[in-house]
């Protein structure tokens, strides 16, 4: 029976009598691959996982693991999980079904399925531990079809998606379960998080109440991605990225891509990795390790087979880059699947947010509408949750959106210390007035408009400063740089001055028309949320950008023109 | 005909991708014939290039976490 509809189940009591803790042997160890540092990661995660002191029974961690195993090949399974004794038939228990359902359904997994846990006797830590136990069997999985050389029947070459079967769609609070206080042992692992990330991601925060689980995956985290012994960082994310991608996890994706972004790789090259691997730009032996890594992915309906190690190698992987490029793989796979049963929310304003259309490809699926203007606007479970006095979900909000606050404030008041304030204050104000949020447009316009009113108000306290032209009507203006500029100007000048002459530019543009810009081209708004933070018509607000655009031409122009003098319109 | 200022007009919608089919048309044929509005639509559109892909006003990302710890203790202060 495969059936998940959990709710007015009669709810299943777990055995209080614990039997000990299984013990496997590292996938990486029976590879005789020579990555002994990550061979001891993934041991020490899985020590961590299947310690009987989380309170899960033996016979429980063998049917989370035989969960995950059943949505790969009996070969991989057999092999990723070789003590593991599988039923026959399904227990369908409570704890079974939801393994079932978060191995081979993550995306539909909701807070409902926690719930069903707890009615049924779980606390959050034994869901903490239960969720771990399932990643923990799709990382191994991911390392034995990566690795080992096994054989992968037709049949599982492309993973059917029986529609019948598909659960259906719920949209519940997000995340699942309550993020744990701090304390010390937490504390150190987030100390290496804070070295390795810049901050603390959500998914880690979420299983605090196991804190030696929590370690043990920021260990495998920093063994696995920090190294560039082999494979380079941004080859790693890369790889991740894109699997993050065909397993339709938001939060992965997110993630990968601001760490993409921290690394200086172009915003367009990992949007174009999102899109269409092949189209982009970056060198032919990762275009195929990405698509590679993809066919390692989680869900059902998705082209999935064992790696081509050897097409890896033939594009010029050594053995060891393979083996580190699938560890990416599995710990991917294994945070996906934490994220999917724990339902952390992105740390940063998502970089593509999958929704449910995406989750039913087949014509021959229905495809759900429930609920699905909620997640037009990804703030909206945590906004409601500090509206309900739940306070401490207001510094998720502030994280995801610090960056973007103060890169406005910054390009309003061209100074960072004065931009720093003001994106406190902002934030203050927000939090004051977050009863007034109706949901009229997404949280993260209703706070541009509360930096938009902040910075000007700063702007009025000051003296006038230099612009350009503030007295000519958008009507009047006309372009008088008309010199032809050279094929690639960011390559004429060095980065940083290419950086100093836009600030220089766009700080000397009229407030209105540099307001405009920042929203539009600097922030990436669409003209629509642009209007929206501006408190203007759609017109107006093109009029305005538009002439931002052409002013601020003018002051690179001559930059940037080829030899010659100029000539007027 | 399709004057320079006619082009001006429409110019906007055009660096969107939002142009009338119509307009779209006379706009090609004029950015064929007008080399200035030709080199403005070249400049432009670097000059969006460039600042949609700039560093200039970037938080370094060391910054983000003492600003989240400075806001999270005045909200809590003013829960009080």
């Amino acid at each position: 029976m495969d059936s998940f509809t959990l709710a007015g189940d009669e709810p299943f009591k777990r055995s209080q009598s614990f039997t000990g803790s299984l013990e496997l042997a590292p996938v990486l160890s029976r590879a005789k691959l020579r990555l002994p540092a990550i061979c001891a990661a993934e041991d020490a995660l899985a020590r961590a996982i299947l310690n009987g002191s989380n309170g899960l029974s033996l016979s429980e961690q063998h049917t989370l693991l035989a969960a995950a195993g059943q949505q790969w090949p009996v070969p991989v399974r057999s092999a990723a999980n070789e003590c593991v004794i599988e039923n026959p038939v399904p227990n369908d228990s409570v704890l079974d079904r939801f393994g079932r359902k978060l191995a081979r359904y993550g995306p539909w997994c909701s807070k409902d399925d926690c719930d069903a846990l707890v009615a049924a006797g779980y606390r959050e830590s034994l869901i903490v531990a239960a969720v771990a136990t399932v990643a923990l069997g799709q990382l191994r999985c991911t390392l034995a079809a990566g690795l080992l050389d096994l054989p992968w029947p037709e049949s599982n070459y492309v993973g059917a998606r029986d529609s019948k079967l598909t659960p259906a769609w719920k949209e519940t609070a997000s995340p699942f379960l309550a993020p744990a206080t701090a304390d010390d042992d937490r504390e150190q692992s987030y100390a290496t998080l804070t070295a390795l990330f810049g901050f603390i991601p959500n998914l880690i925060r979420l299983q605090g109440l196991l804190p030696r689980v929590a370690s043990a995956q920021v260990e495998l985290l920093d063994t696995v991605l920090s190294p560039e012994d082999h494979l380079i960082q941004t080859q790693k994310h890369g790889i991740a990225l894109s699997l993050a991608a065909a397993n339709y996890n938001t939060y992965m994706v997110t993630l990968h891509g601001e760490i993409l972004s921290l690394l200086g790789v172009d915003a367009r090259e990992t949007q174009a990795i999102l899109d269409n691997v092949e189209q982009a730009s970056i060198a032919d032996g990762d275009k195929l390790f990405c698509m590679e890594s993809r066919k390692l992915g989680l869900l059902p309906g998705n082209v999935r087979g064992p790696l081509s190690r050897g097409a890896l190698r033939t594009a010029g992987f050594t053995e060891l880059q393979v083996g580190e490029g699938v560890a990416v793989a599995a710990l991917t796979n294994f945070l996906c699947t934490i994220q999917f049963g724990l339902g952390a929310v992105p740390d940063f304003q998502p970089l593509r947010a999958f929704h449910i259309k995406d989750l039913y490809l087949s014509s021959a699926e229905t495809r759900p509408t429930e609920n699905s203007t909620c997640s037009q606007d990804p703030d909206i479970e945590l906004v409601s949750r500090v509206k309900a006095g739940e306070t401490e979900w207001f510094e998720n909000l502030v994280r995801c959106h610090t960056r973007r606050i103060f890169r406005t404030l910054f390009g309003m008041l061209g100074n960072a210390e004065e931009a720093r304030d003001a994106t406190q204050d902002t934030f203050l104000k927000a939090f004051e007035h977050i009863d007034k949020f109706e949901a009229r447009s997404r949280f993260s316009t209703w706070l541009m408009s509360i930096a938009i009113n902040t910075g000007t108000e700063q702007l009025r306290r000051r003296r006038p400063i230099e612009s350009l032209d503030e007295s000519e009507d958008e009507k009047s203006f006309r372009p008088r740089q008309v010199q032809s500029w050279v094929d690639d100007p960011e390559q004429a000048l060095a980065k940083s001055q290419v950086n100093a002459l836009v600030r220089k530019g766009v700080l000397r543009l009229p407030e209105k028309y540099r307001v405009a810009l920042l929203l539009r081209d600097i922030n990436q708004l669409s003209t629509e949320d642009t209007a929206e933070a501006l408190g203007l018509s759609i017109p107006a607000t093109k009029a305005r950008v538009l002439r931002g655009r052409l002013m601020l031409r003018e002051s690179l122009a001559p930059h940037f023109s080829r030899a010659g003098g100029d000539r007027h319109v | 005909m399709f004057s320079c200022a006619d082009f001006l007009a429409e110019f906007g919608d055009y660096l969107e991708g939002s142009t009338k089919p119509g307009i779209k048309s006379c706009i090609e044929e004029h950015l064929r014939e007008c080399r200035t509005c030709k080199v403005i639509v070249d400049s432009t559109s670097k000059t969006i290039r460039i600042v949609t892909e700039t560093d200039s006003f970037l938080l370094p990302a060391d910054d983000v976490e003492p600003i989240v710890q400075n806001v999270m203790s005045r909200v809590r202060k003013l829960k009080r």
